[in-house]
């Protein structure tokens, strides 16, 4: 059934074209000649959903297949969710703008923990149970998945099933599942129990949690003899076998990342500690430049972008980047295309690079140091050195960039004042190799922004264990730095983030089933879009905290030793516990390791016999 | 080759805004492989200028824009190649060559709408647009760059007729357009509102064409005297 879409509602919001579909390629299915109607929802509003690849794949493959319709779904901007609670509109799909209350999936993908409370609104929005359990036969199943499902315990309740690891197989696997289910008439319960035996699915309900008195998990055990122990994640094994979408949904209005997205791999060799990403997608897989190219090419023909970016953890880790990148440039020149090129390491080459794929002006050029010592940038691997940083800067400045912005990390495990100095002297140092460049090689006017994140740890990384800085640890350590940068040059510009928001990620990121109840209390109290900086209401969160008496410090800022039970050690995401183990000791004890491509380091991964692993001398130590 | 083209925006499409509009036509071009000029520059943009912005909300039978093509088409392929390539909601009716030197959007001076709006049961429309009409000024805010200022729109309303019954009417205007003397339906509305004590409020916008005089006629802006 068709929501109606005044003229009257949609001159009253702000860009009403997030709300009417119709985007060159969006595509058009007669609702009335498919199985299945999935609801691809995004807990977030358009303009930042629009900008996901994942999403766009997810489209594509669903919508290959005759008897499923995949729409989109969007949260409602705050103006439109006011109108459409006001006049009774349901949340719809753009596509055919009907209500997807009646679907048969509403699929929610998890990017960022701080979007949970967007979801239970799209749930109560769409006019469904809040609550997984109290779901019946009329209503779809919500499921979910993304880089957030790997540790899916706080949102467990509210969602009926979790895709673990990457989405575009299993998820055709649990259509056909349900197809079987629903034309056998059983029970909702019956379903769940089927799909819970693909590989990859993560059916909750059909876990049990039991606690400890110290309140940390003593057993998380399936409730059925057929329901796996553990989960195993799905990955692609050959990506250029994977259909890519060319014909992605061009937008009308401008979204965050509003250009052809090309992805030239999954995974990352690198293993920095601090980084979920670089685990739980290896192990690295890389598409042949053929089969980029040829996709290159198709995506610029099917939408009319006018620009394409390259799109991995580690563009300069891509094996033939000199080749590919020269073909690339053929292609986008000869089309009047601009290509960016994100996450390049700064050498000759990629700044070479750089300046003929962007004719225009010199932009930005970001670089992440992530810590201020080079002891501390050891302990996290990021396998820099000191010596690199300095000379990729001088390379820059010699180059003619002037504007700089440096990302770095605060509360890092093992962080002495020592090390957040050092994020004021390394920026400090970088202003006088600007000024140490030749006047008629330097651009005038050098812009030096230095970004310090608080640092959230994350499962399935080396530092899932570590205990958080308090918020009050890390206020102090932004006052170091900024007096520190204060009485530096005034070519520098200090940007921190809310270190209370870093808090609840923590809590989330790494939480079990009982913060659940803290996040259903937040969102009737009223939070949502808390991404967004002039919605998040820390005081609240705090409030909702205290009525269920949820300590949000025990599970933020307390150190877990290794035998604990966490939250998703049901999960495997193939890099196993004690590689987490080792990594972490190699850490403290400030050791580096060496990246996939160098050697081997066993890190569990090779059990999916495929990409790096298959190629590295020694092969993975099974897990 | 100079074209200059008409094209319709209808109601699937009028939310987005007239930058976005620029964009849908510049992606197409680009699909349809129909190369356009750039500017020359820092920064190069597509030669596509279009006669007047469409406000966000309105819908059109009558938009006109002028392109540089690299190569020569055959008018009729020009329309049907970059009509498979725009999205539903907005369409290419008719192209013709150019070949002057002026632009569409220096041409344009006035605006023929079909405004509905809704009004009490008894409302007179005839009452309405003799008010109207009969007016010496008609001073409305309007907003500039420097804040507001007070704007006479009654030189700027040319014709004027219309029909109400049940509730439910619309006007049929033509109002001055362009670069100097735009007067916006909202306006004009908001004009209307202060001659007449009883409320309206505008319903939808539509524009049926943009013309441009020619001594003493209006005319549409393919009309081969402006090409
Ligand atoms: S098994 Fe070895 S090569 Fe494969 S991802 Fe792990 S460390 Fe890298």
């Amino acid at each position: 059934m068709k929501v109606n879409l005044s003229d009257k509602i949609l001159m009253s919001v702000e860009k009403p074209a997030r709300y009417t579909g119709g985007e060159w390629n969006m595509v058009v299915k007669d609702p009335g000649t498919v199985d299945i109607r999935f609801a691809f929802c995004f807990p977030d509003v358009y303009d930042v959903g629009m900008s996901h690849l994942g999403m766009k794949i997810l489209y594509h493959v669903l919508n290959k297949r005759d008897d499923t319709y995949c729409e989109r779904v969007f949260a409602p901007w705050i103006d439109m969710e006011k109108v459409m609670r006001h006049e009774n509109i349901p949340l719809f799909a753009l596509e055919t703008k009907d209500r997807i209350d009646k679907f048969d999936f509403l699929g929610f993908t998890l990017q960022y923990e701080m979007s949970y409370t967007n979801v239970l609104n799209m749930l109560d929005l769409a006019g469904l149970p809040i609550l997984a359990s109290e779901r019946d036969k009329t209503h779809p199943f919500v499921i979910a998945g993304g880089p957030c499902a790997c540790n899916p315990e706080p949102i467990a309740e509210f969602i009926d099933f979790f895709a673990i690891g990457e989405g575009e197989e299993v998820i055709l696997e649990i259509l056909d599942v349900y197809k079987e289910w629903k034309s056998s008439n059983a029970e909702r319960q019956d379903f769940l129990k089927r799909v819970a035996k693909i590989p990859g699915v993560y059916v909750p309900s059909l876990y049990n949690v039991s606690y400890k008195e110290d309140n940390t998990i003593s057993k998380i055990e399936p409730l059925h003899p057929d329901v796996p122990q553990t989960v195993d994640k799905r990955i692609v094994s050959d990506l250029d076998e994977v259909d890519f979408p060319e014909d992605i949904i061009v937008p009308f209005i401008g979204t965050v990342h509003d250009r052809i997205m090309l992805e030239m791999f999954r995974g990352c060799i690198r293993g920095c500690r601090f980084c979920q990403a670089g685990f739980i997608y290896r192990p690295v897989r890389e598409k042949s430049p053929e089969v980029l190219l040829s996709q290159a090419k198709g995506a610029i023909e099917k939408t009319g972008y006018e620009e394409i970016s390259l799109l991995s953890l580690s563009t300069s880790d891509y094996l033939c980047l000199t080749d590919f990148t020269e073909q690339l440039l053929k292609l986008t020149e000869e089309r009047k295309i601009n290509l960016s090129l994100p996450s390049l390491r700064i050498d000759n080459f990629s700044l070479d690079l750089m300046e003929k794929a962007q004719k225009v002006r010199k932009s930005g050029l970001t670089f992440a140091p992530e810590a201020g010592t080079q002891r501390l940038r050891d302990v996290i691997n990021k396998g820099i050195t000191h010596e690199d940083i300095t000379s990729s800067m001088q390379l820059a400045f010699e180059g003619g960039w002037n504007n700089i912005k440096l990302y770095f990390m605060m509360g890092l495990p093992t962080e002495t004042t020592e090390d957040v100095e050092g994020i004021a002297n390394l920026a400090n140092e970088i202003v006088s190799i600007y000024y140490g460049t030749p006047k008629e090689k330097r651009a005038k006017g050098l812009k030096v922004t230095v970004s310090a994140a608080c640092f959230v740890p994350k499962p399935f990384t080396p530092f899932q264990w570590f205990g958080q800085d308090t918020i009050d640890k890390f206020h102090d350590k932004q006052k170091i730095l900024k007096s520190k940068l204060s009485k530096a040059s005034r070519n520098i510009t200090y940007n921190w983030h809310d270190a209370r928001v870093s808090l609840l990620e923590a809590v989330f990121a790494r939480g079990d089933r009982r913060v659940g109840k803290v996040l259903l209390k937040a969102w009737e109290n009223g939070c949502k879009f808390d991404g967004w900086n002039e919605y998040f209401n820390y005081d609240v969160w705090m409030k909702s905290f205290n009525e269920e008496g949820i300590e949000p410090a025990f599970y933020a800022n307390r150190e877990r030793n290794f035998d604990e039970v966490l939250p998703w050690s049901h999960l495997n995401m193939g890099v196993s516990e004690r590689f987490l183990q080792r990594e972490r000791e190699r850490a403290y004890k400030g050791i580096t390791t060496p990246n996939c491509r160098v050697q081997c380091t066993g890190c569990g991964s090779a059990v999916f016999d495929t990409g790096i692993c298959k190629d590295c001398s020694i092969g993975g130590e099974k897990a | 080759m100079n074209i200059r083209f008409q094209f319709k925006r209808g109601e699937e499409l009028k939310f987005i805004s007239h930058l976005e509009i620029m964009r849908v036509f510049e992606r197409a071009f680009k699909r349809a492989s129909i190369q356009v000029t750039h500017s020359q520059g820092f920064n190069p943009r597509p030669n596509i200028v279009f006669a007047l912005p469409m406000p966000v909300g309105l819908s059109s039978d009558g938009e006109f824009a002028d392109v540089e093509l690299e190569k020569t088409y055959e008018l009729s392929d020009f329309i049907e190649k970059i009509n498979s390539h725009l999205p539903e909601g907005i369409k290419v009716v008719d192209a013709k060559e150019k070949t002057t030197k002026t632009k569409v959007m220096g041409i344009v001076n006035a605006a023929r709408y079909r405004i509905d709006f809704e009004a009490p049961k008894n409302t007179e429309i005839n009452e309405i647009i003799s008010n109207v009409l009969t007016k010496k000024k008609i001073i409305v805010l309007k907003k500039t760059k420097r804040g507001e200022n007070e704007f006479d729109i009654r030189p700027l309303v040319y014709e004027l007729s219309g029909d109400f019954a049940e509730g439910t009417g619309f006007f049929n205007v033509l109002l001055g357009a362009g670069q100097n003397d735009n007067v916006r339906p909202e306006l004009f509305i908001e004009g209307v509102q202060g001659c007449i004590d009883i409320p309206i409020e505008m319903l939808k916008m539509h524009r049926i064409m943009l013309y441009s005089s020619s001594g003493n006629l209006w005319l549409p802006l393919l009309d081969k005297r402006f090409l």
